[in-house]
């Protein structure tokens, strides 16, 4: 089974935006999905500068962004790239 | 020759019971003249009385010796100005004096402190020391005998050491079943020599601090006195570079990395995007860990050919908000600041390199926290590092 790849920014917006908790959430992920779910940091995903609507923290689960990302946001896409990779 | 770099490391536990230290440690670096002038002075008893004591003996031999007063002048003057104790009818502190001046000439004057260590390549160098007797000032009738000061200087190699520490140190452990009579002057020689062969490059900090644990480890964990060791080092200076914010023209990226990669000595970024510049120009990957867990500070990061990868602004703030606070490192969370702070202190000269370019998200009116401008920030850490550390601080806008 293909893992899900979870990229979380830990750039200065993303961090004082809600970015802190969002890395909380890593230990949970791993206890939940095991080795289904692979989790990362990045320095800087750079979406911040992107845009002036774009809102942080930001974070990616497999190639889908996620703006304004929050613990709940994190574990629903993670949830649905799950299940899509099972599905497919 | 070029001369050699001196650093300065000191630790200090205080009495168990007593709030504040008794002993004080101090540095004075003079610019104008060069030189630098440590103070270690034990004042009478202990706690705030004690303190007062030490640090009035501390200020006064460090500023008389600074402005080349004489010894016998500046040991007359420091007698005569100290209060005097209600409780003992006498007005008492010792010292340590270390001068190192412009040329690298090492003086030092000492009174009733345990004799200080000089360490070469391993061994105990025992420097020629003259007497100096001084009349004490206040209250002639209960001081019949002058003071005895003894004098030495030197011309320190590289690698030198310079370990001088408060009685209670020497007397650390006395009384105990192990050491009834205390770890005494050998015992903390015979330490002290053996962490520098098994150690070579142990750092003044670490030195001090692992004699002062030590003393305290003698004591039984509960300080009978309070314990007070510096360390005046002679040694080739150690760099640290660190890199911060992005170039303000794209096409200064390159010339950031090139400098980056080039700099001869540890490598700090502190910059999500600096971070990603340098290692898209150097072909290099960046991997954050996510071992590191304090949640107020974003975590550090790590890539083939920097010894340091943190965030920016946030980072850098606490390093300036635990130098501000003077918290001892052993005491701090394990973050990335804190880990910017060990390569602070354990580097001599620190060469900023930072990036003008203003991240606009960090303009966001809606931002919980107020992000300061970088420059500002790193103004701050520079003058604390050179006014606290001692240190060489240079910095150049790219």
């Amino acid at each position: 089974m293909n893992q899900v790849k979870v990229t979380i920014c830990v750039g200065t917006a993303c961090y004082v935006l809600g970015g802190a908790e969002l890395l909380g959430m890593v230990d949970e992920l791993t206890a939940r999905f095991g080795h289904h779910v692979m989790c990362e940091g990045s320095p800087c995903l750079g979406f911040c500068k992107l845009s002036r609507n774009s809102k942080a923290p930001f974070a990616l689960v497999n190639e889908k962004l996620l703006e304004a990302a929050t613990p709940e946001s994190l574990l629903k896409a993670v949830e649905e790239a799950l299940s899509g990779v099972q599905n497919g | 020759m070029k001369p050699h770099f001196i650093e300065i490391g000191s630790y200090q536990l205080p009495k168990a019971g007593q709030n504040a230290a008794g002993d004080v440690f101090m540095s004075r670096k003079i610019q104008e003249t060069d030189r630098i002038i440590s103070v270690l002075s034990d004042g009478l008893g202990s706690g705030i009385k004690a303190g007062v004591l030490a640090t009035l003996t501390g200020t006064l031999a460090a500023g008389c010796i600074a402005a080349n007063m004489s010894i016998n002048k500046t040991a007359k003057l420091i007698m005569r100005s100290l209060p005097v104790c209600s409780e003992r009818k006498i007005s008492y502190a010792t010292f340590t004096i270390v001068d190192v001046d412009k040329g690298h000439d090492v003086r030092i004057i000492e009174y009733d402190n345990p004799p200080y260590l000089l360490i070469r390549q391993g061994c105990e160098v025992e420097p020629v020391k003259t007497e100096i007797q001084v009349a004490k000032g206040k209250k002639i009738g209960s001081h019949p005998k002058p003071a005895i000061l003894r004098g030495s200087s030197f011309k320190p190699q590289l690698g030198d050491r310079i370990l001088f520490f408060s009685d209670g140190v020497s007397q650390a452990g006395m009384g105990t079943k192990v050491l009834p009579i205390g770890w005494g002057y050998n015992g903390v020689k015979e330490y002290a020599l053996n962490l520098v062969r098994q150690n070579p490059d142990i750092s003044a900090r670490e030195l001090a601090h692992a004699v002062v644990i030590r003393a305290a480890y003698h004591d039984l964990g509960i300080p009978k006195d309070d314990i007070t060791c510096g360390v005046v080092y002679f040694r080739e200076a150690r760099r640290l570079l660190i890199v911060s914010g992005p170039p303000i023209h794209q096409e200064d990226d390159q010339e950031l990395a090139s400098k980056f990669k080039n700099f001869p000595g540890k490598k700090i970024i502190c910059g999500g995007t600096t971070a990603n510049i340098i290692a898209r120009e150097l072909k290099k990957t960046i991997q954050v860990s996510l071992k590191v867990r304090d949640l107020t500070i974003p975590p550090p990061a790590c890539m083939d050919s920097a010894d340091l990868i943190t965030e920016g602004i946030v980072t850098l703030g606490k390093v300036v908000e635990y130098l501000e606070q003077d918290t001892k490192i052993e005491q701090l969370p394990e973050n990335s600041a804190t880990m910017i702070l060990k390569h602070l202190l354990d580097s001599d000269i620190i060469e900023f390199l930072v990036g003008t370019k203003i991240n606009e998200a960090h303009q966001d009116p809606t931002m919980p926290v107020e992000l300061e401008i970088r420059r500002n920030v790193i103004k701050r850490l520079m003058a604390l590092l050179e006014e606290k550390l001692l240190k060489q601080v240079s910095i150049q806008f790219i």
